[in-house]
């Protein structure tokens, strides 16, 4: 598999983002600082984000707008995000299917949290898998891929796909690192989308089931 | 609707807890002194079914279902026992063309806060990793978000029951081959902390 070190545009974020974390984020920081005494990897991600905030995920400090963009669900038709999902939660991923760990892991984990969600949330809950490799990742790929983790949720996930610039400006529209390197190297964030159309929250990298079920009801909006 | 900069200041923030957590993730990655990791249990105190070879025990592994039907990962847990440093060297599987760990750091590479590209440390993708060391007393435990084996080229399906070989080659232990049971998709992970 290729290496993602890459230069340019996502170090000028990056290098931002650094300095921005430093003075803001003192609990994201919560896995590194864990490892000198814990190594406890069966122990609660790193998910606290300081004293100020309720939530298990990542609180946002203004909240994002649901993001616009068309792509093509995994039966070929044309979805808008922003009006198919609108005032419905919804959590939005960006992976690929040949991903072996981090995405398998976050897509049981959302499907294991709404398996234990009160059926208020859960009822019109949306969970959207945007590809990140929409080269190998054809809606029926997309499709069969999902159906491993959706297949007893009421709403099945939706899986979408498009032009490889079509779904770079999705991730763009969202506010996420685009993904590089044919997809591999890509945002970890899970999205959160309220039915007020706004996120409050995401999930970062190691989060658990526990996580969502505890942040979705807050987040969810009024 | 709220405004929407290039690039929103909250997002960016997260976005680096990401990368921040990945960080972490990484360095949590380098071998741990044995027993860190289980409170008050004696270093050195290993599963009493964690297949033993030379000076290590490797315990705790099992392979995910894969959702692809390309790809999947295995995770396992290895102790060095001995007072010698050790390497896993390579990794072979009868279920995949190919195996190799992946997003472990290189030897000594050590992920620093403020790496000099700090893309080089924020990976979330695939990142091969080189020989990777056990020191005396310490384990490696590879588990979801914290360096995989990446099974690439699957033969068939992997389903949950089955059993999925896996070679292991150390350095100075030589070759260690696991029979690894498959996970579901939505199961819980056995505990690769030595724990229960």
């Amino acid at each position: 598999m290729s290496r993602h070190v890459s230069a340019g545009r996502r170090r000028g974020w990056l290098a931002a983002a650094l300095l921005l974390a430093a003075v803001t984020l003192a609990g994201c920081a919560t896995a590194g600082a864990d490892e000198d005494s814990a190594g406890d990897s069966g122990g609660p991600p790193a998910s606290v984000s300081g004293p100020a905030t309720k939530y298990h995920g990542i609180e946002f400090g203004e909240p994002q707008s649901r993001p616009s963009f068309t792509l093509t669900d995994t039966s070929g038709l044309p979805f808008d995000f922003a009006a198919r999902t609108a005032e419905k939660p919804t959590l939005l991923y960006f992976g690929y299917t040949h991903c072996p760990d981090i995405c398998p892991t976050t897509m049981a984990t959302l499907a294991t949290a709404i398996r234990s969600l009160p059926a208020d949330v859960a009822a019109d809950l949306q969970v959207v898998f945007v590809t990140t490799d929409p080269a190998r990742d054809t809606g029926d790929v997309l499709k069969t891929y999902l159906s491993k983790f959706d297949a007893d949720l009421a709403t099945p996930f939706v899986g979408l796909t498009g032009a490889l610039p079509d779904v770079e400006a999705a991730q763009a529209a969202a506010g996420v690192p685009v993904a590089e390197d044919a997809g591999q190297t890509h945002s970890t964030l899970v999205m959160f989308y309220g039915r007020d159309d706004v996120a409050r929250i995401a999930f970062p990298a190691g989060f658990t089931s526990d996580d969502v079920v505890h942040d979705l009801p807050l987040a969810a909006g009024p | 609707m709220s405004r929407r900069s290039p690039l929103p200041i909250g997002l960016v923030a997260a976005a680096l807890a990401c990368v921040l957590g990945a960080v972490g993730l990484v360095r949590g990655l380098l071998p741990e002194p044995a027993g860190a990791a289980a409170g008050n249990e004696p270093a050195q105190t290993v599963p009493a079914d964690a297949v033993r070879q030379g000076d290590l025990a490797v315990y705790g592994a099992y392979v995910r279902e894969p959702a692809s039907p390309d790809t999947a990962a295995a995770y396992f847990s290895v102790t060095n026992l001995g007072d010698r440093s050790e390497h896993l060297t390579g990794l072979s599987s009868g279920a995949a063309t190919s195996a190799a760990v992946h997003d472990v750091p290189a030897a000594g590479g050590t992920a620093s806060a403020t790496p000099a590209d700090p893309a080089e440390g924020a990976s979330v993708g695939m990142t091969p990793s080189g020989p990777v060391e056990i020191r005396p007393g310490q384990t490696l435990t590879l588990s979801p978000g914290k360096g995989h084996v990446m099974l690439e080229g699957l033969i068939g399906p992997l389903v949950p029951g089955q059993q999925v070989s896996l070679l292991l080659t150390f350095e100075k232990a030589g070759q260690m081959l696991l029979d690894v049971p498959v996970i579901a998709i939505g199961a819980p992970a056995p505990t690769a902390e030595g724990g229960s």
